[in-house]
């Protein structure tokens, strides 16, 4: 005997007349869950018979982006009862609108402290949608971008104007409080010792950013040719240093400061020779 | 007729292993209707699966219950490996399938001792549960764990069982049957027994059928349905797999189902050692699931069908994880069971569908 799952996506309206088609061919009804989704809640009913070939067929039928706060839908416990702890449950945990479930225990079937607690799209759920889409994306870029290589290779001339790279830019102007806001979403998950330790090392990387982003717009606005270049003020390259490296582990801070001292030492014995 | 009182039932109660509660309307000492309760220990273990990735929600899974934990964690392993399109070696199947059916044992034993000691046989109790210490022994000497085995991954297991090892097994698992019937034999025979069980919570198969039940309780009931002749992984190997099936109806025949499971489980281990191949036991896989792909699953646990879904988000979590236990689907037919029962019959109903809230709320 074999075993396939399928799933089907559904309009709410045929739910009724799909459940009583199910009901009427002699399927079981396996259950009922509820997803959360980038918009709304997906719906999933799933029914299960044995075919004519001996396959055990479970059929899944998804209802896409159902919105709890405008939408109700019809409650398939008036063709099989056993419905009724999922339709609860899912009143109960995700706020779906049930309507006409045989036995509504009316919200207090689970005693839970909050209304729809699984309805709520946690920081790391969100990150990690965001993640998945920033993927998608990179990977569709790579996909577009071979595609047009492969087309200039061809002979064809690549349709890429616009979207290529602005390649000697002005770099963007750097708004720390944004990015701090994305770097907080993208490490919510983590082990918190963990987030700590790439908090502290963010901060370090943007302050770096920033100071360069400085450095680049003033010497785009003054068209000031190459900096200063204060080769005579260590004191305030080792502060920089110091600031740089204060929330590393001590061991590699002091490798970091050795190595330091021996390019002042190196360059001061360069300038001594010339 | 008497007067229609209410007796809330649970969920404190002596009979009960785990909080549920109900409130029995009674005329006299005649059930009339029944109204279920659960909720009390939702613990959000599915909303978990945000926070830890598919990998590490293998020990979340096993922690949905303590009776049926090993056999979380496989349906578990099996619906994200469905999701990824992922191989287990056959010799890993066939271990998990027999974990699985020690599980099996072990849970049955646990379930038969409950109901001895709800009908009022304390010492058929004890001799369950201390049998039931001899397989909990084999999980020790297999995983390092009793209830918790954390053996299971995706892609595999996580150890091996030496063949000289899977033999012993068996050979102290033919011993344990010799015991096994010596209990078995006041289950069926006695006749204190079945003056308790006979025709108490009975439900005709049309009713089983048309409330969906599912697993011994609807067995018991002669709807031949059981995940496992579905011939998924391991149990795809078994020469012939017949579900246990009796057309009584009863409280009686859920424990003649339960009874005689026990020693076909004996049998599907004692004929996988046998012929278990060895090409190894599988590693972690290092797939990732992919963006909204689905996949759902069943498997047949100590109390019945139980249904997995999954659905991945592209990244290492999963985006939605469902279990939909047995005793969840099982809650309408004992419903039905208990309408226009005796007061006294009450307990014997509740604890022969096994009920398991914790699975049943996660």
């Amino acid at each position: 005997m074999a075993f396939q799952s399928t799933f089907t996506p559904i309009e709410l309206g045929d739910l009724l007349n799909l459940t009583r088609a199910k009901h009427d061919a002699g399927y079981r009804f396996a259950q009922m869950l509820c997803a959360m989704a980038n918009e709304g809640v997906d719906l999933v009913y799933s029914f299960m018979k044995q075919d004519d070939e001996g396959t055990w067929q479970l059929e899944n039928y998804v209802i896409a982006g159902f919105d709890p706060q405008a939408q109700t839908v019809p409650s398939v416990t008036g063709y099989f009862l056993s419905a009724f702890p999922f339709e609860n449950e899912a009143h109960d945990l995700f706020g779906v609108k049930v309507e006409g479930n045989k036995i509504d225990f009316a919200g207090r079937f689970y005693q839970v402290a909050m209304d729809a607690p699984m309805a709520v799209i946690s920081p790391e759920q969100k990150a990690a949608r965001e993640k998945a889409a920033r993927i998608a994306a990179a990977k569709a870029a790579k996909e577009a971008k071979a595609k047009a290589a492969a087309g200039e290779a061809a002979g064809e001339p690549a349709k890429s104007e616009g979207t290529s790279k602005p390649a000697a830019a002005a770099p963007a102007p750097i708004d720390p409080e944004a990015e701090r806001a994305a770097f907080e979403a993208k490490i919510a998950g983590l082990d918190p010792e963990k987030a700590e330790r790439m908090r502290a090392a963010f901060e370090v990387k943007l302050k770096k950013r920033m100071e360069e982003a400085a450095q680049a717009n003033a010497t785009t606005a003054e068209v000031t040719p190459a900096p200063a270049a204060p080769a005579d003020d260590i004191e305030a390259k080792r502060a920089q240093m110091e600031e740089r490296i204060k929330d590393m582990d001590p061991e590699k801070a002091a490798k970091v400061r050795a190595a330091f001292e021996a390019k002042v030492a190196r360059d001061a014995a360069q300038k001594g020779g010339e | 007729m008497g007067k229609a009182t209410v007796i809330p039932f649970g969920p404190q109660h002596p009979v009960l292993p785990e909080p549920l509660h109900l409130d029995l309307v009674v005329e006299d000492e005649r059930v009339i209707e029944v109204i279920p309760q659960i909720g009390f220990i939702h613990r959000g273990l599915e909303k978990l699966v945000e926070k830890r990735d598919i990998h590490q929600f293998i020990y979340v899974a096993e922690r949905i219950c303590g009776i049926c934990s090993f056999g979380h964690s496989m349906g578990y392993a099996e619906t994200v490996e469905d999701l990824m399109g992922v191989e287990v070696p056959k010799r890993a199947q066939y271990l998990r399938v027999i974990w699985h059916e020690l599980s099996r044992m072990h849970s049955h034993l646990l379930w038969m001792g409950l109901g001895a000691d709800a009908f009022g046989f304390e010492a058929l109790f004890m001799h369950c549960w201390r049998l039931r210490e001899r397989i909990l022994d084999i999980f020790e000497a297999t995983t390092g764990g009793r209830v918790i085995l954390s053996v299971v991954n995706i892609g595999g297991v996580n150890r091996d069982i030496e063949d000289s090892e899977l033999y012993a097994i068996v050979d102290k698992l033919e011993g344990i049957r010799g015991e096994y019937r010596e209990i078995c034999n006041a289950f069926v025979n006695d006749y204190s027994v079945a003056s308790r069980l006979v025709g108490v919570g009975y439900l005709s198969q049309e009713e089983a059928e048309a409330l969906c039940m599912v697993g011994p309780f609807a067995r018991a009931s002669n709807v031949a349905y059981d995940c496992r002749m579905l011939g998924r992984g391991g149990y795809g190997d078994l020469e012939n797999f017949q579900p246990i099936l009796s057309d009584e109806g009863d409280c009686y025949a859920r424990v003649k189902v339960r009874a005689a499971e026990v020693e076909q489980s004996i049998d599907i281990i004692k004929e996988l050692v046998s012929k278990i191949p060895h090409d190894g036991i599988g590693e972690k896989s290092k797939l990732t699931p992919p963006d909204g792909a689905m996949a759902s699953n069943v498997l047949e646990q100590p109390r019945g069908e139980c249904y997995y879904f999954a659905r991945g988000n592209g990244t290492k979590n999963l985006d939605r994880m469902r279990m939909r236990t047995p005793t969840s689907q099982n809650l309408a037919g004992m419903v039905k069971a208990l309408e226009g029962c005796e007061l006294a019959d009450v307990p014997n109903i509740i604890l022969t569908i096994d009920p398991c809230i914790s699975c049943c709320e996660r």
